[in-house]
């Protein structure tokens, strides 16, 4: 595997790079914590590493953030939250970040999100929220949101997020670059803040796919190949999804100009009945709910006032969900998860948008509700499914759109595959999208 | 769900909200409890196949 093309191998790099998230902050709220002393220190020993050394890690020199639900040795974990205010450092890294540094990255600091991932965007949280780098109104989708703006804004070239529902996907759709959720399990959770256990991944969010194949690589530990011929491939598009959530005008154009490309390229494009879209997104949210107030249950009956108002109120459903109705839940998403497997044998990958709409305001207008961005990406957080997001238009406002590939079960590389094939073909417009810094500069 | 059915659920569950956080949760909690009534009923039609297999969903991973 090569070295990457973002090396931050020498002091006056990784200063550039400290001095563009410093001019950003106070517009974007990207970082909780930046570590310039750290980062410093991490690359004048890479600096001087002997050049065999540097040929063996894939990502060095390479400047990373991670989303503050993720341990990193020396910082503190706050999940964005009061109930953390004053924690002690991590005594060590999370299996994540020791195989990123391991790999040769730079650890620059911890990444903002939503409460826990679960309450946001929110307005009473002890970081103020993110703001969309193409549109400093709007917000960045969540709740990986300091991960997917920092990249967007060129602050960093790759971020960890994490992801239950769509959390790393929708933020990257959002801010128009690249997010992968791995297939679950595939990627040790130690160190990581839990939201739902059988749903949480973490993965990483680029400006283009390669890298994100790059960091995945370094994440899992083995070999992500993304050559792969993808001529008379079959792409599934799941009409049942998209008429249960419609698309707004704009995602739904530029939807089927991605189609009409991947046509183009000589994909076998089928309409996919998927009529039980609606039990997929039902089962996801009994055992999103449960789970979460399970692990945060404690937390809530003793410093509810501590979270900000989205967190606490979404945890607390949870309590109304019974021990039956998860059992249910969880008996109806093995049937999903087997006509999910069945469903891959007749295609290679699915194709579908990110999320019906683009960005929104920064914050609910009524300080809560916010409308329902997740139809297309719980599905297969519910089968524990890879998929990855990756830019596919600009709105008339100027504000970008995701598009969804989902493959089956441990076959991440087939979607890496496709969505790097996608990208680097000819007449793709979609790559490497770059925002307007004099909007946070 | 009316509020002073919440307010019994969440004092069972020794939860102490805001009368906001309630007024707020008895309307987000008809979603949920759509989708719950969702689970049941096709959890009702679903054949047993013994504990291991009906209750572990990552029994279906190769």
């Amino acid at each position: 595997m090569g070295r990457c093309d973002e090396l931050d191998s020498n002091a006056p790099v990784i200063e550039s790079t400290l001095a563009r998230i410093a001019a950003a902050q106070p517009l974007l709220n990207t970082f909780i914590r930046v570590d310039g002393a750290r980062a410093r220190v991490r690359a004048e020993t890479l600096a001087r590493s002997p050049a065999e050394t540097r040929e063996r890690q894939p990502l060095f020199g390479m400047a990373i953030g991670i989303k503050d639900v993720i341990d990193v040795a020396g910082l503190p974990t706050s999940g964005n939250s009061r109930l953390f205010t004053g924690a002690a450092p991590a005594l060590r890294h999370s299996v994540a970040c020791a195989r990123l540094e391991a790999a040769g990255a730079i650890i620059v600091g911890k990444l903002h999100c939503w409460e826990l991932s679960v309450g946001g965007p929110c307005d009473d949280t002890p970081f103020p929220p993110a703001r969309n780098p193409w549109d400093t109104s709007r917000d960045p989708g969540g709740s990986s949101s300091g991960a997917a703006a920092a990249v967007a804004a060129g602050l960093v070239p790759a971020a960890i997020g994490g992801d239950t529902g769509g959390s790393i996907r929708l933020p990257a759709s959002c801010c128009g670059v690249v997010g992968f959720k791995p297939s679950h399990g595939r990627i040790p959770l130690d160190g990581v803040l839990p939201f739902a256990p059988s749903l949480d991944v973490i993965g990483p969010i680029a400006r283009n796919v390669a890298t994100a194949a790059r960091v995945t690589s370094v994440l899992l530990d083995q070999p992500m190949p993304i050559a792969r011929s993808w001529a008379g491939c079959r792409i599934g598009i799941p009409i049942g999804l998209l008429s249960h959530a419609s698309p707004c005008a704009t995602v739904a154009a530029a939807f089927e100009a991605a189609r009409r490309h991947l046509e183009a390229l000589g994909a076998s494009v089928v309409d996919l009945p998927f009529a039980a879209a609606p039990l997929f997104n039902a089962c996801y949210f009994v055992i999103a709910r449960s789970e979460a107030y399970s692990r945060w249950r404690s937390m809530l009956e003793q410093s509810a006032g501590s979270m900000c108002r989205i967190a606490r109120r979404s945890l607390a459903l949870g309590a109304l969900v019974s021990a039956a109705d998860h059992v249910d839940a969880t008996r109806l998403r093995t049937r999903l998860t087997r006509d999910m497997a069945r469903l891959f044998e007749t295609i290679d990958v699915l194709c579908l948008p990110t999320t019906p709409d683009i960005a929104g305001p920064l914050l609910p207008s009524d300080g809560v509700t916010l409308p329902d961005a997740a139809p297309y990406t719980r599905p297969f957080s519910l089968v524990g499914a890879p998929a990855v997001s990756l830019p596919c238009g600009l709105s008339p406002e100027g504000l970008p759109i995701g598009l969804q590939f989902v493959g089956r079960w441990g076959d991440d590389a087939a979607v890496l595959s496709l969505a790097h094939h996608l990208e680097t073909s000819p007449g793709w417009a979609w790559r490497d999208l770059r925002p307007d810094s004099q909007r946070w500069t | 769900m009316t509020e002073d059915q919440l307010r019994c659920r969440l004092a069972t569950a020794q939860l102490a909200l805001s009368d906001d956080d309630v007024t707020y949760l008895a309307t987000a909690s008809r979603s949920l409890e759509t989708a719950i009534a969702v689970v049941r009923r096709e959890a009702r039609d679903i054949q047993p196949a013994g504990w291991d297999a009906a209750t572990s969903w990552t029994a279906t991973r190769p």
